[in-house]
C-alpha cells in the first residue's frame, strides 16, 4: 500500500514538474534572427594571421597538428624562395588544411603555434551540405593581406631573430583583452551584438 | 692479437660489468643498457672529445671525465647521471645553446635532434646571454644535395670526420675558429661526393640538410619501414620513411654491420622520388596503329597468353624469349625462368646490359673479407661507380689495413689514394702479389675475355692463399636473376642472340622485365631499337615509359622495389629481404603479379606463395665456375681481347655514374643538379695534348658512329691517353661503343656551357 | 434538399473540421509539448510556427513514397488507408453537439457506442497488416506488439464503458449525454473513467504506451517502411484516434456539450471542444510526463491490474443500480 501511495505521489510529483515548465520562460534563442554574445574567447572557426607587411606568421612546422588531439590538422611545409616569399624565415604552409569536423575546437593548436598564426575566432557558423567544405584550407582560413597584426620579424633591425622568444612577446599586441574584436571579421559580429533571447 | 683480450671489470652505476681493455666508457655503459649523451662521439668515426657532453663523474677524479674519450679501468667506479654530472652537462649545454637559434620549429631535424633531447633532459631553460646571438649565415649551398645551416652547427666534426675517415674524400673542413667557425670545402668548391647524405644522418643538430628533404615534412610525420636497397647490387638495409604515399627520404640502417655499416650512397639515398612521379605509368598501354590505348589488366594478360600460345603453335617455342632486369626479385626472376620454360622457350637471359656475368665462383668472398685483404685487385669498372658500399669497404682496407691497390685497366678511381696500374690481367704477374695471404680480386663482369684471363691469374695464386673475388657489376640483383636460372640452357639465345633472331625475324614474341636494353646494351640504341621493333610482339614490364617501353607492343605499369616484397641475393651471395614500404599507385601489378597473372593465363601451374618464397629462397644460387666461365658465353667470347689501340687515337673508357640511367632517375625531378652530363673526362697532360680545356664541347669519332656535343671535362685522375665517357645517359648514348677501343676527339669549340658540378 | 445530399454536404463539413483539428492538434501536441520541455517548439513558419502543419503536409506529399523489394505490396499499400478511414469512420456517429434544429452529428445511431467501438478495433488490422507487409524485422515486430496490446486492453476499455452505459441506459451517444445533464459521469464513474484513459492511451499507441512504434528500440515499428503520403496516412490516423477517444471520453464522462456551471450562454460546441481539447492536453501532458513502459508490465497492467478492476467497477455499478432500482 505504501508503494501504492509511493508510486501515486511521484506520479503527481511528474506531472506537477511537467506542468510547471509549461508556464516557465523558456531559454532557447532564437538563433537566426537572435545572436548570442559569446565569451570572448570562444573557441570558434581558425584563421590564419599574418604580419602588417602581409607575410604570413605560419611557418609550416607543424606543431599545431601534433599538439591536436583529433588528428585534424595536415601541413605540409616548403622552403621560401627570394622571388616568393611567403612568410619571415625560411620555411612556410605549402598546405595547411584543417578538418573542421574533426576538430574539437579545444585551442591546443593556437597555444603550440610559436608565431601565434593560427587563432580560434569566435565564428562557428559554417555548416554546408557537403562534408568535403568542411575540410578548410589556407585559402579559407588565411586572412586578407590588409588583416595583418604586429611587426614581421624580418623587419626588424637584425633581420631574422636568431630567437622567436621575441616573436611570442608579441602576444600582448593580439588584444587578448578585448577578444574576437582583435580578429579582422569580429567587428561584424559586435554589432550583431543581440543579447539573450526571450 | 695474442689470444683473448685481456678483462677489466669496472662499476658503472652500480652495475658491475666485465668488458675488453680498451673499451670506450661510452661503450662500456650501452653494454648495461646506459645511455650517455654524445655530439661529436660515433661507434664508427670514434672519439674526438669535442662536444664535451658525455661528462660522467669517475670516482677518484678531481673533475668529471668525458665517457666518449676514457678507456675503462680495473676498479673503475663510474656515476652517468647525479647533481655533478648534471650540472657539468648543463654547463656544457649552455654553451653549445649560445649562439644556436632556437628555430626548432622549422628545423628538419625538429623532432629527432639529440640537442633538442638533451636540451629537454639536461638544459637549463633559459640563457643568461644578454647580448644578441651570433648571426651567422643560414642555407648554404655546400653542394648539389646538402644544404648547411651554420646557425645551428655545434662544431661536432662529425661530417669532416666522416669525409675524412670514411670516404677518404677529405673535402669538408672547420674553416676558422672560435663563435665564426664554419663547415666548408677546403677548396671552396661545391661538396660533391657519392656519400655526401650521410652527413645529414650523422649531423647530430640539423645543421646539414639534405635538399630533397628540407622543409619537406616533420620526422614524427613519417611512416618508416625497413627494406633493402636494390638501385645497386651492393644489398644495403635502408629505413624508407613515407608520408601521404610519398617516399620522402631514405635513412641507412645502424645495425646493418653485415652489408653496408650504417652508410649509404647518395643513389640509394635520393633517387627516391620517383616512386610518386606523375610520369609512372598506371594501367597497361597497348600499341594500336602507332597509339598507345589503355587497357584493361584482364584483357592485357589475356592478349599476352593468347599470343604466346598463338606463337608457340605456329613458330615453336624458338620464337618466344624473355629478358629480366635488375629491378627483379629472386621469386620474380625464378617466375621468368619457371613460366617460359613451361612453354618450351629456353630464350631466357637477364643480361640486359653490358654486364654478363654476375657471381663470381666459389672463391667469392664477404663483405668483412675485403677488409682483411692485404691486396685488392679492381679490373675493369671500379666498384665505386657500381656498387658504392663496396667501394667503402675497400677504402677502409686501404687506409685503415694498409692494403696495397691494383687497378687494372684504363679506369679513374673517383679519390685521391695510392694505387698501382697495370693494362691486362695478365700484366698482374709483374706484381709479386703472391708475397700476400689474402688477395682480393673485383671484377666488373663486362668483358668476358678479361675475366677469364683475370680467373686463369687468380686460380694460379690460389694454392695456399685465401683468394677472395668478386663480381662489382652495374646490374642490380644479377646474382638473384643468375642464381634463380634467368640464363639460357641447353641451347636457348642468350640476350644477344635473342636480338640477332629478332633482326633476323626469327622472333615472335619477347618480353622484357624490368629492363632497358635500348638504354644499356651493346650494340648501340639504334641496332637494339631496330631488333626489338622486328618482333610482332614485345611485352615490357617498366615504372616509366622508357626508351624501351616506346618501341614496345604491350607496355604493363610494374611497381618499384619498395613497393613490393621479395628477396634478392646482395654482391655476395647473401639473401636480403625487400618489404614493402609505400604504397603503389593505382593500377601497377609488381612483376610477380604479373607473371602468376600469365602463368594462369597460360594453364601454367604456378607454385603457392609458401612454396614460391621456399624454392626462391632455397634454390641454390647458381654458381659460376669463375670470372669469365665459359659455361655462361657463346664461344668466340672469350677469345683474347683485341691488338692494342693504335697509337694516334685515345683510348675510350666507358665508365658508369650513380645518376646515370633512362628510368627512375631520368623521371626524379628532384636528381636535376646530379644527373650526370654528358662529358668526355680527360687527364691535364691529353687535354694538354689535345688542346681542349675544361667546359669545351667536342665529339667522339670512332668507327661504330659518332658521339656529338661531350662536355669536355679535365681531371687529374684520369689516365694519359684515355677519353671517359659515361654509359646509360639516354642523350648520349654510348652502347655502341666498345671499352679500349680507339676514338678521335673531333669537332672542338671552346663553347662554355655552365659547368654544373666536376 | 434530398436526404443523400445532406448526408454528403454534413460528412464534408465534418471531414473538413476534423481534419483541421487533426492538423491543429498535431501542432499544439508539438507546442505543449516543447514548452513542457522548456523549449519554444515549431516557431519557424507562419507566426508562432501556425503554418508547420501546412509545411508538414507539403512536405509529406512530396517525399517519395518507396515500397521495400520484399514488401506484400497490395496489402502494404492498403494497410495505411484502413487505418485512416476506420480513423475517420468513427466520426460519422459523434455528436458534437445539439440545437433546436437537431443533434449535431452526420448520422445518429442509437448503438452509436457498438459502431465506435466496432469501427476502432477494426483500426488494429491496419497496424497490423502494414507491420506484417513491409517484410522487415521491425514492422512485424511492432505490429505484433500492437494487436496483443490492442486486443488486451481493448477489454478493459470496453468494460470500463459498459458502466456508463448502465448508469445512462441507452447505447446511444446523444442519450448519454442527455443522462448527464444533472451529474457527469466522470463522478459517479471515476474509476471508469480512469481505466478508460489509461486504456485509450494504450489503444492509440500513444506514450506511455507507445511499444508499436518505439522509435527507440523498433526504429517506428510497423510504419517503419513507410514514407511519403503512406507514412502521413498513418500519422493522420494516430491523431484522429486520439481526438476521438478525446470525443468519446467527453462524451461518457465529462456530459458531451452540456454547459458548464449553467453557463448556457455559451453554445455547446464551445463546450464540447474545450472539454475535448482538456481530455487532448492531458494527452499531452502524459507523454511529456511519463516514459515508455516495459513490454512485460504493460501486458501484466492490462489484464492483471485493469481488466480486474474494471470488471470490479462494472459488478459494483451494476450491483448499485439494481439495488437502487
Amino acid at each position: 500500500m505504501r508503494t501504492f501511495i509511493g508510486a501515486i505521489v511521484s506520479l503527481a510529483q511528474g506531472f506537477y514538474t511537467t506542468f510547471q515548465f509549461f508556464f516557465q520562460k523558456k531559454p532557447t534563442i532564437a538563433y537566426p534572427s537572435i545572436k548570442k554574445q559569446h565569451a570572448p574567447r570562444f573557441h570558434g572557426l581558425h584563421e590564419l594571421r599574418r604580419y602588417a607587411d602581409g607575410k604570413e606568421r605560419c611557418i609550416g612546422c607543424e606543431l599545431c597538428a601534433i599538439a591536436c588531439p583529433a588528428n585534424a590538422i595536415t601541413v605540409i611545409g616548403a622552403e621560401n624562395t627570394p622571388e616568393d616569399r611567403r612568410s619571415p624565415g625560411e620555411r612556410y604552409a605549402a598546405r595547411y588544411e584543417i578538418d573542421e569536423l574533426r576538430c574539437i575546437f579545444c585551442g591546443l593548436c593556437e597555444e603550440a603555434c610559436p608565431t601565434d598564426a593560427i587563432v580560434l575566432t569566435p565564428r562557428f557558423e559554417m555548416s554546408d551540405y557537403r562534408r568535403g567544405s568542411f575540410i578548410y584550407a589556407k585559402d579559407r582560413l588565411l586572412v586578407p593581406p590588409e588583416a595583418g597584426v604586429g611587426t614581421s620579424p624580418d623587419e626588424r633591425p637584425n633581420g631574422i631573430p636568431s630567437d622567436l622568444g621575441s616573436v611570442l612577446a608579441q602576444k600582448s599586441t593580439v588584444d587578448i583583452a578585448s577578444g574576437y574584436s582583435a580578429t579582422w571579421r569580429g567587428e561584424l559580429l559586435k554589432t550583431d551584438r543581440k543579447g539573450l533571447a526571450g | 692479437m695474442n689470444g683473448a683480450p685481456k678483462e677489466v671489470t669496472l662499476t658503472i652505476d652500480g652495475t658491475q660489468l666485465t668488458v675488453p681493455e680498451g673499451t670506450l666508457l661510452v661503450e662500456a655503459a650501452k653494454r648495461i643498457k646506459t645511455d650517455i649523451p654524445v655530439y661529436c662521439y660515433h661507434p664508427k668515426l670514434g672519439p674526438a672529445g669535442l662536444c664535451r657532453i658525455c661528462l660522467v663523474d669517475v670516482e677518484k677524479t678531481p673533475k668529471l671525465q668525458i665517457a666518449c674519450n676514457t678507456t675503462v679501468g680495473e676498479g673503475m667506479v663510474v656515476h652517468t647521471y647525479g647533481p655533478k654530472v648534471e650540472d657539468g652537462r648543463r654547463a656544457v649545454l649552455e654553451f653549445l645553446l649560445l649562439n644556436h637559434p632556437l628555430d626548432c620549429p622549422i628545423c628538419d631535424k625538429g623532432g629527432e635532434c639529440d640537442l633538442q633531447d638533451y636540451s629537454i633532459a639536461y638544459g637549463q631553460g633559459a640563457s643568461r646571454l644578454a647580448d644578441p646571438k651570433e648571426i651567422k649565415p643560414k642555407a648554404i649551398d655546400l653542394g648539389p644535395t646538402i644544404v648547411l645551416d651554420d646557425e645551428r652547427c655545434i662544431v661536432c666534426q662529425r661530417c669532416t670526420r666522416f669525409d675524412e675517415i670514411i670516404t677518404l674524400e677529405q673535402s669538408l673542413v672547420v674553416k676558422d675558429r672560435g663563435q665564426r667557425d664554419v663547415i666548408a670545402t677546403a677548396t671552396g668548391t661545391p661538396y660533391v661526393s657519392m656519400f655526401s647524405g650521410n652527413v645529414t644522418e650523422l649531423c647530430p643538430v640539423g645543421a646539414l640538410t639534405s635538399k630533397t628533404y628540407r622543409f619537406k615534412s616533420r620526422p614524427w610525420d613519417l611512416n618508416r619501414s625497413l627494406t633493402t636497397c636494390v638501385q645497386c647490387s651492393a644489398g644495403c638495409a635502408i629505413n624508407v620513411d613515407e608520408r601521404h604515399g610519398e617516399v620522402l627520404r631514405t635513412m641507412s640502417v645502424p645495425g646493418d654491420d653485415a652489408v653496408s655499416e650504417g652508410w649509404l650512397c647518395d643513389r640509394g639515398r635520393y633517387n627516391v622520388g620517383f616512386y610518386s612521379d606523375p610520369r609512372r605509368l598506371t594501367s597497361p598501354l597497348l600499341r594500336r596503329d602507332g597509339e598507345w590505348v589503355q587497357l584493361g589488366w584482364e584483357d592485357a594478360i589475356d592478349l599476352w597468353a593468347r599470343t604466346l600460345h598463338e606463337a608457340v603453335d605456329s613458330a615453336g617455342p624458338k620464337s618466344l624469349a624473355a629478358l629480366g632486369g635488375g629491378r627483379l626479385t629472386n621469386e620474380e626472376a625464378y617466375l621468368i625462368g619457371h613460366v617460359f620454360r613451361a612453354l618450351g622457350c629456353e630464350n631466357i637471359d637477364w643480361r640486359t646490359g653490358r654486364q654478363r656475368q654476375a657471381s663470381p665462383g666459389p672463391r667469392g668472398g664477404t663483405y668483412a673479407d675485403v677488409e682483411s685483404a692485404q691486396a685488392i685487385v679492381l679490373v675493369g669498372v671500379p666498384p665505386a661507380q657500381t656498387t658504392p658500399i663496396m667501394s667503402l669497404r675497400i677504402r677502409k682496407a686501404v687506409s685503415q689495413r694498409g692494403a696495397r691497390m691494383i687497378l687494372v685497366g684504363d679506369y679513374a678511381l673517383p679519390i685521391r689514394v695510392a694505387h698501382e696500374r697495370v693494362a691486362r690481367p695478365r700484366d698482374l704477374a709483374s706484381l709479386d702479389l703472391d708475397r700476400y695471404e689474402r688477395i682480393a680480386f673485383f671484377w666488373d663482369g663486362i668483358d668476358p675475355r678479361v675475366g677469364s684471363e683475370l680467373n686463369e691469374f687468380a686460380e694460379g695464386l690460389a694454392e695456399g692463399r685465401k683468394i677472395f673475388t668478386y663480381v662489382t657489376g652495374e646490374t642490380p640483383n644479377a646474382r638473384g636473376a643468375e642464381g634463380m636460372g634467368l640464363v639460357p640452357r641447353s641451347g636457348g639465345r642468350d640476350s644477344v642472340g635473342m636480338l640477332a633472331a629478332a633482326r633476323d625475324g626469327n622472333l615472335r614474341s619477347l618480353a622484357i622485365f624490368a629492363a632497358n636494353p635500348v638504354l644499356h646494351m651493346p650494340g648501340g640504341a639504334d641496332s637494339v631499337r631496330g631488333a626489338i621493333e622486328n618482333v610482332p610482339f614485345v611485352v615490357t614490364t617498366e615504372l616509366f615509359m622508357t626508351p624501351t617501353a616506346e618501341r614496345s607492343t604491350l607496355v604493363l605499369p610494374a611497381r618499384g622495389p619498395f613497393e613490393k616484397s621479395g628477396h634478392t641475393f646482395d654482391v655476395t651471395g647473401a639473401v636480403r629481404v625487400l618489404r614493402p614500404g609505400v604504397a603503389a599507385p593505382t593500377g601497377t601489378l609488381s612483376d610477380l603479379e604479373i607473371l602468376i597473372a600469365l602463368a594462369s593465363a597460360l594453364g601454367v601451374d604456378v607454385p603457392g606463395p609458401a612454396a614460391l618464397h621456399r624454392q626462391a629462397a632455397l634454390h641454390a644460387p647458381w654458381v659460376a665456375r669463375g670470372f669469365g666461365d665459359p659455361a655462361l658465353f657463346a664461344e668466340g667470347e672469350l677469345k683474347a681481347p683485341r691488338a692494342g689501340a693504335k697509337a694516334t687515337g685515345l683510348r675510350l673508357v666507358i665508365a658508369a655514374d650513380l645518376f646515370s640511367g633512362g628510368g627512375t632517375v631520368y623521371h626524379d625531378d628532384r636528381l636535376g643538379e646530379l644527373r650526370p652530363l654528358a662529358t668526355a673526362a680527360l687527364s691535364e697532360h691529353t687535354a694538354a695534348v689535345a688542346e681542349v680545356h675544361d667546359g669545351y664541347l667536342v665529339d667522339i669519332v670512332a668507327a661504330e658512329g659518332t658521339l656529338r656535343g661531350l662536355v669536355v671535362r679535365v681531371a687529374p685522375n684520369h689516365v694519359d691517353g684515355t677519353v671517359t665517357i659515361l654509359e646509360g645517359l639516354p642523350d648520349a648514348p654510348a652502347s655502341a661503343f666498345e671499352g679500349g677501343q680507339t676514338v678521335a676527339l673531333a669537332n672542338v669549340r671552346a663553347a662554355r656551357v655552365p659547368v654544373g658540378v666536376a | 434538399m434530398p436526404l443523400w445530399l445532406f448526408v454528403v454536404i454534413k460528412s464534408a463539413l465534418v471531414l473538413f473540421v476534423v481534419v483541421t483539428t487533426f492538423a491543429y492538434a498535431m501542432l499544439a501536441e508539438r507546442k505543449v509539448l516543447a514548452w513542457m520541455q522548456l523549449r519554444p517548439g515549431p516557431n519557424r513558419v507562419g507566426p508562432w510556427g501556425l503554418l508547420q502543419p501546412a509545411a508538414d503536409a507539403a512536405k509529406m506529399l512530396f517525399k517519395e513514397d518507396l515500397t521495400p523489394a520484399t514488401a506484400d505490396s497490395l496489402i502494404y499499400r492498403l494497410a495505411p488507408w484502413i487505418s485512416m478511414i476506420t480513423a475517420m469512420g468513427v466520426f460519422a456517429v459523434i455528436p458534437f453537439s445539439e440545437s433546436s434544429s437537431g443533434l449535431w452529428s452526420i448520422g445518429d445511431v442509437n448503438a452509436g457506442i457498438l459502431f465506435v467501438f466496432s469501427l476502432t478495433s477494426l483500426g488494429v488490422y491496419g497496424i497490423s497488416l502494414a507491420g506484417w507487409s513491409s517484410g522487415s524485422k521491425f514492422p512485424l515486430l511492432g505490429s505484433l506488439r500492437s494487436t496483443a496490446q490492442m486486443i488486451s486492453y481493448e477489454l478493459a476499455m470496453t468494460l470500463s464503458v459498459v458502466g456508463v452505459l448502465i448508469l445512462a441506459g441507452t447505447t446511444s451517444l446523444a442519450g448519454i449525454v442527455h443522462a448527464q445533464n444533472k451529474l457527469w459521469f466522470v463522478i459517479p464513474q471515476f474509476l471508469g473513467f480512469i481505466i478508460y484513459v489509461i486504456t485509450a492511451v494504450a489503444e492509440t499507441n500513444r506514450a506511455p504506451f507507445d511499444l508499436v512504434e518505439a522509435e527507440t528500440e523498433l526504429v517506428g515499428g510497423f510504419h517503419t517502411e513507410y514514407s511519403g503520403l503512406r507514412f502521413g496516412l498513418f500519422f493522420i490516423a494516430e491523431y484522429l484516434n486520439m481526438i476521438t477517444v478525446s470525443c468519446i471520453a467527453t462524451l461518457l464522462f465529462f456530459g458531451g456539450w452540456n454547459p458548464l456551471f449553467g453557463l448556457s450562454v455559451i453554445p455547446g460546441i464551445v463546450w464540447f471542444v474545450l472539454k475535448v481539447g482538456f481530455v487532448i492536453f492531458i494527452y499531452i501532458w502524459l507523454r511529456a510526463t511519463l516514459p515508455r513502459l516495459r513490454y512485460d508490465r504493460l501486458m501484466a497492467f492490462g489484464w492483471q491490474v485493469l481488466l480486474p478492476l474494471a470488471t470490479l467497477n462494472l459488478m459494483a455499478t451494476a450491483a448499485i443500480v439494481a439495488w437502487k432500482g
